[in-house]
C-alpha cells in the first residue's frame, strides 16, 4: 500500500474518534516525491482506543516519540508515530493530538501496548508534571530532587527558578 | 560457600561517565556470579535543555544549537530541524540544494560509521583496527573541512537550503576521497568478515530478536541488525533519497543470515559505509543546477518565518537511525515548540533485551554495538564497599576474553 492509500485508510479507520484529520504533503528530489504527514486531534480518554486501531494497520505500529507543549490552561501532548514504514516512499508521520487540564493532567500508558513508549511517557511525565496512569516508576531525565519543577511548563511550576542567566552575572562582574 | 557466593547478586554501576560508553549515562547493571540477570538505565547526567535554548532563539540561531546537539550528529540535527521547520512554513528547498544536503549527511554517515567500527574494535581489546579506521576517518574529516570551513560543527545548513555549493574542484576531491575509500572498505571487509578475532567476540552475544525490536520501537542499523527493513531514506522521500530509490540493507546481503547480535550491528555499520559512498557518487552525478537557497536575504527570510502560524515534523536517517524534531511557530520570533527525539532514545530499550544474560566481559562491547552516542571519561566503578571494579579493570576483563578466546582457539 502506497503513502496516499495509507493515509485514506487510517483516515477511514479513525474518523469516529478524531477531529480536525489533516493530510499534508511536502515534494522533494527531481522526481518530486511526496512525504505525507497525517495529523489528528482526539479527545485523551480515546488515545488507547486510537492506539489499538493502529494495530489493525500494522503488525507493529512504530512509535517515535511524544512531544508536549504548554498552551496554557492546557497541556497538549503529541504523539508522533512513523506507520506504513519497511516500503519505498510508502511511510506516514502520524501526529495524534490530544490536551490534558492542568488542574488534572492525567493519561494513561501506552506502554502495555507499545513497550518502546516508556522512556518517552517518563519524559513527560518529569518535564510537564503529567500523570501517567500504569507507567512504571522511577525518573529517567532529571534529578528527584528537582521534584515539582518541570522544565518544559511556561508557569510558575516551569525551569526560571532553576535558570543561572550567567551572561548577568558577568555584566554586575561577579 | 563459593556456590553460594556465586549465587549472590551484585549491583554493577556503570558510568554516568565510563570508557565504553560515549556520552553520560548509568546503566546499572545486577549480575549473579558473571551473568547479568537486570539492568536500569538513568539518563540527564547532561541535560543541557537545548529546547529550552532553542524557544528563546530565532529559527536561524536555532540552527546552530540544533549543531550543537551532537559531536557527531551536526548535519543530520541541524538537517531535521531546517526541514521541520520549513514544513512549518510551506518552504520549498531547491533541487541541487536537497542534493548538497544528501552528500552532506552521507559523509557524515562515513565519518560516524568508522568511528564506531573503531570503538568496537577496541572494546575486544583490537586496537590496531582502532588507529586504523581512526586514521582512515580523517580523510573524510579533511573533505568536510574543505567543504564547510570546519571538522565538526560545520554551519552548512541554512532554512531552505544550504549556505554553500560544492564547486567542480571539490567534487573531483570528494571523488579522490571514494576512491580512498574503496580501498579501506576492502580492507575493512577483510578483517570484519574474515578475521576470527571480532566473530568469537560478537557473535551471538546481545542478540535482539526481530520481533523484540519492533516491539521496542529500534531504529536505525540497530533495527536493521534484527532484520527490519526499515531505513528513513528509503520510507521516506526527504532530501534527494526519493531520487536515489535507497534500498534498507540487513547483515542478509553481506553475510546471507540474520542473527541480531552484536556481530550483525557491528558489520551494519560496515555495510552501511560502502552504501552512503555509492549515494555520493551518485548525486555528484545527478545533481541538477540551479539556487542553493530558498530566500538569500536573512532579514527577509526571518520577516518570513515571523509570521508563520503553523507546526512542522521531519525525518532524517541519522547515523544511529530514525531521528525526529517536532516545531511549532505561532507568528513570534522564537519557535514556541521545539522537540528532538535522537535514535538513542529509542535505541536504549534494547540495552536491557542486549545485556540480559551476557557475561560482565561482554558488557563493553554489547552496550557499544549499539553505538551509543555516549562520551569517555576516566572514572572509578564502585559495586560495593569490597569490590571495586575501575574501567580500565572492566577494559582488561574485555581484553582479557578476547585473549583467553584467542588461546583456546588456536
Amino acid at each position: 500500500m502506497d503513502a496516499e492509500a495509507f493515509a485514506e485508510r487510517l483516515k477511514e479507520l479513525l474518523k469516529d474518534k478524531v477531529t480536525n484529520f489533516k493530510i499534508s504533503t511536502t515534494e522533494h528530489g527531481k522526481e518530486k516525491r511526496k512525504a505525507y504527514r497525517v495529523w489528528a486531534d482526539v479527545d485523551t480518554l480515546y488515545i488507547k482506543d486510537i492506539v489499538k486501531k493502529l494495530f489493525e494497520l500494522q503488525e507493529y505500529p512504530h512509535f517515535s516519540v511524544s512531544s508536549g507543549y504548554d498552551a496554557g490552561a492546557d497541556i497538549e501532548i503529541l504523539l508522533h508515530f512513523t506507520l506504513n514504514y519497511a516500503k519505498p516512499h510508502a511511510l506516514v508521520v502520524f501526529t495524534l493530538r490530544t490536551r490534558l487540564p492542568k488542574n488534572n493532567p492525567v493519561i494513561e500508558t501506552i506502554t502495555d501496548l507499545i513497550p518502546g513508549a516508556e522512556i518517552s511517557e517518563k519524559e513527560k511525565r518529569e518535564f510537564f508534571g503529567i500523570d501517567v496512569k500504569g507507567l512504571a516508576p522511577g525518573n529517567v531525565f532529571l534529578d528527584e530532587s528537582l521534584a515539582g519543577i518541570y522544565p518544559w511548563r511556561k508557569d510558575e511550576k516551569g525551569a526560571q527558578k532553576i535558570v543561572k542567566n550567567l551572561h548577568e552575572s558577568d555584566k554586575d562582574g561577579k | 560457600m563459593a556456590n553460594e557466593k556465586s549465587k549472590e547478586k551484585v549491583c554493577i554501576p556503570i558510568g554516568p561517565v565510563h570508557p565504553a560508553l560515549k556520552e553520560p549515562i548509568q546503566i546499572e547493571v545486577e549480575i549473579q556470579g558473571e551473568r547479568v540477570v537486570g539492568t536500569n538505565i538513568t539518563l540527564g547526567h547532561v541535560h543541557r535543555g537545548i529546547e529550552w535554548i532553542g524557544t528563546r532563539r530565532n529559527p536561524i540561531q536555532t540552527i546552530y544549537i540544533a549543531e550543537r546537539i551532537c559531536g557527531i550528529c551536526n548535519i543530520c540535527h541541524p538537517l531535521a530541524f531546517c526541514q521541520a521547520i520549513e514544513n512549518a512554513a510551506n518552504i520549498r528547498v531547491p533541487e541541487r540544494a536537497e542534493y548538497l544536503r544528501t552528500i552532506y549527511a552521507e559523509l557524515e554517515r562515513i565519518h560516524s560509521h568508522l568511528l564506531f567500527l573503531g570503538v568496537a574494535a577496541h572494546e575486544i581489546g583490537f586496537d590496531s583496527i582502532l588507529h586504523y579506521t581512526w586514521l582512515a576517518r580523517e580523510k573524510v574529516l579533511d573533505v568536510i573541512e574543505m567543504l564547510t570551513g570546519n571538522r565538526i560543527t560545520k554551519g552548512i545548513l541554512m532554512i531552505g537550503g544550504v549556505r554553500r555549493d560544492i564547486s567542480k574542484e571539490q567534487a573531483s576531491k570528494i571523488r579522490e576521497m571514494l576512491s580512498y575509500y574503496e580501498k579501506v572498505y576492502k580492507k575493512l571487509s577483510k578483517i570484519f568478515l574474515d578475521d576470527i578475532t571480532i566473530k568469537m567476540r560478537t557473535r551471538d552475544i546481545g542478540v535482539v530478536s526481530k520481533k523484540d525490536a519492533l516491539r521496542l520501537c529500534l531504529v536505525g542499523p540497530t533495527a536493521r541488525a534484527s532484520g527490519i527493513k526499515k531505513d528513513t531514506r528509503q520510507d521516506f522521500p526527504y532530501a534527494a533519497y526519493g531520487d536515489l530509490n535507497v534500498r534498507a540493507l540487513t547483515p542478509l546481503d553481506i553475510v546471507g543470515e540474520i542473527r541480531g547480535d552484536s556481530y550483525d550491528r557491528t558489520i551494519m555499520r560496515l555495510i552501511e559505509i560502502k552504501q552512503s559512498m555509492e549515494l555520493i557518487e551518485r548525486c555528484l552525478k545527478e545533481m541538477p543546477e540551479g539556487p542553493i537557497l530558498y530566500e538569500q536575504s536573512l532579514q527577509r527570510l526571518l520577516l518570513n518565518l515571523k509570521s508563520v502560524s503553523g507546526e512542522g515534523v521531519a525525518l532524517v536517517e541519522a547515523p544511529r537511525g530514525e531521528l525526529i524534531h517536532y516545531i511549532r511557530m505561532e507568528k513570534n520570533d522564537f519557535p514556541s515548540a521545539w522537540k528532538v527525539r535522537a535514535p538513542t532514545y529509542a535505541n536504549l530499550h534494547a540495552v536491557g533485551v542486549i545485556l540480559n544474560n551476557c557475561e560482565l566481559a561482554d558488557v563493553p562491547i554489547a552496550v557499544a554495538s549499539i553505538d551509543p552516542c555516549i562520551s569517555c571519561t576516566n572514572r572509578a566503578v564502585i559495586a560495593s564497599e569490597k569490590i571495586v571494579l575501575s574501567q580500565e579493570k572492566l577494559h582488561e576483563l574485555c581484553v582479557e576474553k578476547t585473549r583467553a578466546m584467542k588461546g583456546d582457539s588456536l
